[in-house]
């Protein structure tokens, strides 16, 4: 009942936002804004809740992966709106989220972990791997932002895109600091996690293929941001590298998930 | 009592004659003096700017007392009544009403929006308190003014898009860069449209701006009016590699900002954006360069289009601003209503009142030393309050519609004996 008026609530938040993206509504903009918070409230209570339901970790249903990954994308989209007050971020945002709800919904008795999830480490590493992946994910999408706002201003077309979306150097800093607020969040993951399998599985998780390939993805944001420090690249290369990281993150768990851990 | 205006503004009257009949500052005291020896004319405010000149009248009969403002104008400008009524608008009650707020939200000025007019109708309340007489009908429609305008500015989008090229130029580079906060601009020319650019420019809280001209006393002249840095115009393309925005407009016939030079530049500055304006027709700068990674480059013709945009847009929450001013127009009027019900519920209370300290009076002296004259006063006046409070909520609530009923009808709704 409160997932899905999480679900409901996200979902107004967007109808709302898609509705003041056309007809520039100040209070259109509050509403979908407070609806906005409200939902990551409502989503942040489902899990506490499950938690205590279930009194363990909820870790073991991908109907749980998926409830996580909202709450970190609503949460990231949050933080940026209070740092940068651009409130068209969660146009993009927002289907995610909804997607992963309806995910969730369909996918709630699928359990991909059996065994017992009781380690102080499963609590650190799940949600900072999650957290990191959103914030990576916010940070393609701040580039694909960037794309369409660049597409306006360089082919002169001044519709509704150019009006409502941020300037450019803006989407270039919502970029930077989604990506390193990811790889600070997806870093501690992978720590937590090699610490995790030294300890509980004697250390055979070292080799296995989930790390090797949480390290590539790893090593490709790492590389992005050493880039970015030494070489210095344009807002555009940074979008590109952005999308181009999420697709590598996503076809790794898609291998791990699929191929690999069979 | 109702409002009337009588005034012309840029619609119906030429610059000249709006000169002559623009009101400054030190002749307002004997202008209200004037109006206001008029008995029938209770308050009075004086909105005098570039655009119009305008008389609110706070009076009970409009049409006389408006031909007496018109005469009062037409003696201090020496100008013709008749050839003054030829130019000048009136309009009473409602219309009066409406026509203020559309003022004060810039919906009938020149630059549809403008915010400036806001000002100055706040100035213009603010001198009739001083030189004039502002009680409480102009008091109340100051307020209202002052409401329905910071509303139509919060809630509307009808000051948001500039109007001007120049401006447009400007609000276009925040598209880019955001904040011009540690940007630089060169500025190339140093004719009209440079001189309203580097203005606005100045007017942000952008870094550096560099003037450059063939004459290099006019780069002189602008750089020190907008706290810029003049330099010569032979070493443009020194300039080039520091500058985030370029604005050009010279009399060249060919380009001086070519695509090889931003290309090697851009190669220099890896990349970093560059925004080029170009005003000046021949164009100064190759439109070429817009191919270039991170370069945006924008014509005269292209602000002109930003332009037009935006006046459509602006047009459009004209709409939105308007439905608002009726909303307001709609509240003020229901408070001119509801005046005329304040008297009625002062009689009503006090005839009562009467009633009741006459009975006090009369049953102290009838049953004196046995009856508690503070809990008669207090069982009176509870009984009072509360016979009174459904007909006096009722007269307040419904006394404004206006409608008419048959005294049976009015009795049956004030004191809801009809139970609904």
């Amino acid at each position: 009942m409160l997932y899905s008026l999480t679900l409901f609530a996200y979902l107004s938040s967007f109808l709302l936002i898609l509705l003041h993206f056309f007809h520039n509504s100040r209070k259109l903009y509050i509403f979908s804004q407070i609806s906005m918070f409200i939902s990551v409230m409502l989503n942040f209570l489902t899990i506490i809740l499950r938690w205590v339901s279930l009194k363990q970790f909820p870790a073991s249903t991908l109907f749980d992966i998926l409830s996580m990954t909202m709450f970190f994308l609503g949460t990231g989209y949050v933080i940026l709106f209070v740092k940068y007050k651009r409130p068209f971020l969660s146009l993009l945002i927002l289907p995610f989220i909804i997607a992963a709800g309806v995910g969730g919904f369909l996918s709630e008795n699928i359990v991909y972990k059996k065994q017992h999830l009781s380690t102080f480490w499963i609590y650190i590493h799940l949600p900072l791997t999650i957290g990191g992946t959103a914030f990576f994910l916010i940070s393609a999408l701040c580039g694909i932002l960037y794309f369409m706002q660049e597409r306006q201003l360089k082919n002169k077309n001044f519709g509704l895109i150019f009006k409502n979306f941020p300037p450019l150097e803006t989407i270039n800093n919502l970029n930077n600091f989604s990506i390193f607020t990811g790889f600070v969040l997806f870093s501690g993951g992978i720590i937590s996690g090699i610490i995790w399998g030294l300890i509980e599985w004697n250390g055979t998780l070292i080799l296995s293929s989930k790390l090797i390939f949480s390290f590539i993805t790893w090593i490709i944001f790492f590389i992005i941001i050493i880039i970015k420090k030494i070489r210095g690249l344009t807002p555009k290369q940074a979008a590109s590298l952005s999308i181009i990281g999420i697709i590598l993150i996503l076809l790794t768990y898609h291998g791990v998930a699929n191929f690999l851990l069979r | 009592m109702q409002l009337a205006v009588v005034g012309l503004n840029h619609n119906t009257a030429s610059v000249d004659l709006r000169e002559c009949l623009a009101v400054p500052q030190e002749k307002l005291e004997q202008i209200y003096t004037n109006i206001l020896a008029n008995e029938r004319i209770y308050e009075a405010l004086i909105l005098s700017t570039c655009n119009r000149v305008e008389y609110y009248l706070v009076t009970d009969d409009f049409l006389c007392n408006i031909e007496s403002v018109l005469k009062i104008v037409a003696e201090e400008s020496n100008i013709e009544i008749g050839e003054l009524k030829n130019h000048t608008y009136t309009y009473c009650g409602k219309d009066a009403i409406k026509h203020l707020f559309k003022v004060a939200c810039g919906l009938d000025s020149l630059v549809l929006g403008e915010p400036q007019i806001f000002g100055q109708v706040k100035d213009a309340f603010n001198f009739a308190k001083i030189y004039g007489k502002v009680d409480r009908f102009l008091k109340k429609l100051e307020e209202s003014t002052i409401k329905i305008a910071k509303k139509v500015r919060t809630e509307t989008g009808i000051a948001e898009n500039p109007v001007s090229v120049s401006y447009a130029a400007v609000e276009l580079a925040k598209k880019i860069f955001g904040s011009l906060k540690n940007k630089s601009a060169l500025i190339i020319g140093a004719g009209e449209m440079c001189e309203l650019a580097a203005k606005h420019l100045s007017s942000t809280d952008i870094n550096s701006i560099v003037i450059t001209n063939r004459t290099f006393e006019k780069a002189e002249n602008l750089a020190r009016e907008v706290s810029g840095i003049a330099k010569p115009f032979e070493n443009l393309k020194e300039y080039l590699m520091d500058a985030d925005i370029v604005i050009s407009s010279t009399g060249a016939p060919n380009f001086i900002v070519s695509y090889e030079d931003v290309k090697s530049i851009m190669i220099k500055r890896k990349y970093s954006p560059m925004f080029f304006i170009d005003i000046a027709v021949p164009r100064d700068i190759d439109p070429k360069i817009n191919e270039i990674e991170n370069t945006y480059v924008y014509d005269i013709d292209d602000l002109k289009s930003v332009v037009e945009a935006n006046k459509k847009a602006r047009e459009k929450e004209a709409v939105k601003a308007l439905q608002m001013v009726d909303a307001a127009v709609e509240d003020f009027l229901y408070w001119i209503k509801s005046l005329k019900i304040v008297p009625a519920i002062k009689g009503l209370r006090s005839y009562f009142e009467q009633i009741r300290e006459t009975e006090i009076k009369r049953l102290m002296e009838k049953y004196k030393g046995s009856i508690d004259e503070q809990l008669l006063n207090y069982a009176l006046t509870s009984y009072l309050n509360k016979a009174l409070h459904t007909p006096l909520t009722n007269l307040k609530n419904l006394g404004v519609s206006g409608d008419k009923y048959t005294l049976a009808e009015a009795v049956e709704i004030l004191f809801n004996l009809k139970g609904e």
